[in-house]
């Protein structure tokens, strides 16, 4: 990851953007943006405490990132997502569908905009704390198909993404994604997909 | 804004060296940034590189990572042990017991960088007595500690 450019397109509050800069020893670039200005101080903080040097931040939505004029070789899609019962003991009551697929909806957008940013053999991790298939498979299933991305195996436990689901089967490759159960932490998906060579 | 810089590290009896041009500033705070960042950077940036400190009414407030790299340097600093680096970093003074090395100045009224015996900066204060000529009284009153990290975040929960 040394002297790579990384978007981390939803930064805040900086927990993964300090792992990427410790991974990248300091060196290359992060460009880090959020929407939301009260968030971006707990980004800010993160930064100034773990003496990240190599991060520029924005408060931009990631939905403009094409803005930026910058082609990225990676790209890590946090994306905002309904979360999951792990970590909500009132999250049954407190989301309904219509919630989730407007979260779906954005979550495609903002996949939209990062593939005309990332570099012909860059790489983009997506990932949500959603167990909701679809912000995670179905999602992919169709960027695979709308966006010409690919997933690529990951090196991580959990298990495969599913590729059946609501009576619907999804590209194969999706089982590439790894869906994390609540158990031993709290759930998450995630995907590493590339752009398919034309 | 490489002056107050300059003039801040100077307080401390050292000398720092910035490229200004490497400096970049958005409303009153500034920022190091390297010549990688530069070529990425655009005028509405939140934040950048190298938090370096911020100026306030023609007063200059320095970050942590400006105060590490004056540490690095021949700055007044004082070496404090365990207890008393946690009692530091949580807002209190420091007893002549608790200092375990100190070099640069040792004078009343300098200022000088605390720092653990793993050699990190935990932040500055001023010295109350002449280091020399005291043996048991309160000698560093603190001006700043790394637990503002947590007293920042908690303000803000407050104020949000």
């Amino acid at each position: 990851m040394q002297n790579k450019t990384v978007l981390d397109a939803c930064a805040a509050p900086g927990g993964k953007t300090v792992q990427l800069a410790d991974l990248m020893q300091n060196s290359g670039a992060i460009v880090a943006l959020d929407i939301d200005k009260r968030r971006l101080t707990a980004l800010t903080n993160h930064l100034e405490r773990c003496r990240v040097a190599n991060t520029i931040v924005y408060l931009m939505d990631a939905r403009k990132a094409t803005g930026l004029n910058i082609k990225f070789s990676r790209i890590l899609l946090d994306v905002p997502c309904s979360g999951n019962f792990a970590t909500d003991k009132q999250w049954f009551s407190r989301r309904t569908l219509e919630d989730v697929e407007r979260n779906a909806q954005l979550q495609r957008e903002i996949l939209s905009e990062t593939v005309n940013i990332v570099k012909d053999d860059g790489e983009i991790v997506y990932s949500t704390c959603s167990l909701e298939p679809e912000e995670d498979e179905l999602n992919i299933d169709w960027a695979i198909k709308n966006l010409h991305l690919q997933t690529e195996p990951i090196e991580c436990y959990g298990e495969k993404g599913l590729t059946n689901i609501f009576g619907k089967t999804l590209d194969p490759s999706v089982e590439n994604c790894r869906r994390i159960w609540p158990s031993q932490t709290q759930g998450f998906f995630v995907a590493k997909l590339k752009k398919r060579k034309p | 804004m490489k002056t107050a810089i300059t003039d801040f590290a100077r307080r401390f009896g050292a000398r720092i060296d910035l490229v200004e041009r490497l400096i970049v500033s958005r409303k009153n705070r500034h920022y190091l940034v390297n010549s990688v960042l530069t070529q990425l950077l655009r005028k509405d940036f939140y934040y950048a590189g190298i938090y370096l400190g911020k100026t306030k009414d023609a007063k200059f407030f320095p970050s942590f990572g400006l105060l590490s790299m004056i540490s690095k340097t021949n700055a007044n600093r004082i070496v404090v042990d365990a207890k008393t680096a946690w009692l530091f970093v949580c807002g209190r003074d420091i007893f002549k017991t608790g200092v375990v090395q100190a070099s640069g100045s040792r004078k009343k009224d300098a200022q000088v960088l605390v720092l653990n015996e793993n050699d990190e900066c935990l932040g500055f204060g001023k010295i109350l007595h002449n280091l020399d000529k005291t043996k048991t009284q309160v000698v560093i009153k603190n001006i700043l500690d790394i637990g503002d990290f947590l007293r920042r975040e908690r303000h803000a929960r407050t104020d949000g």
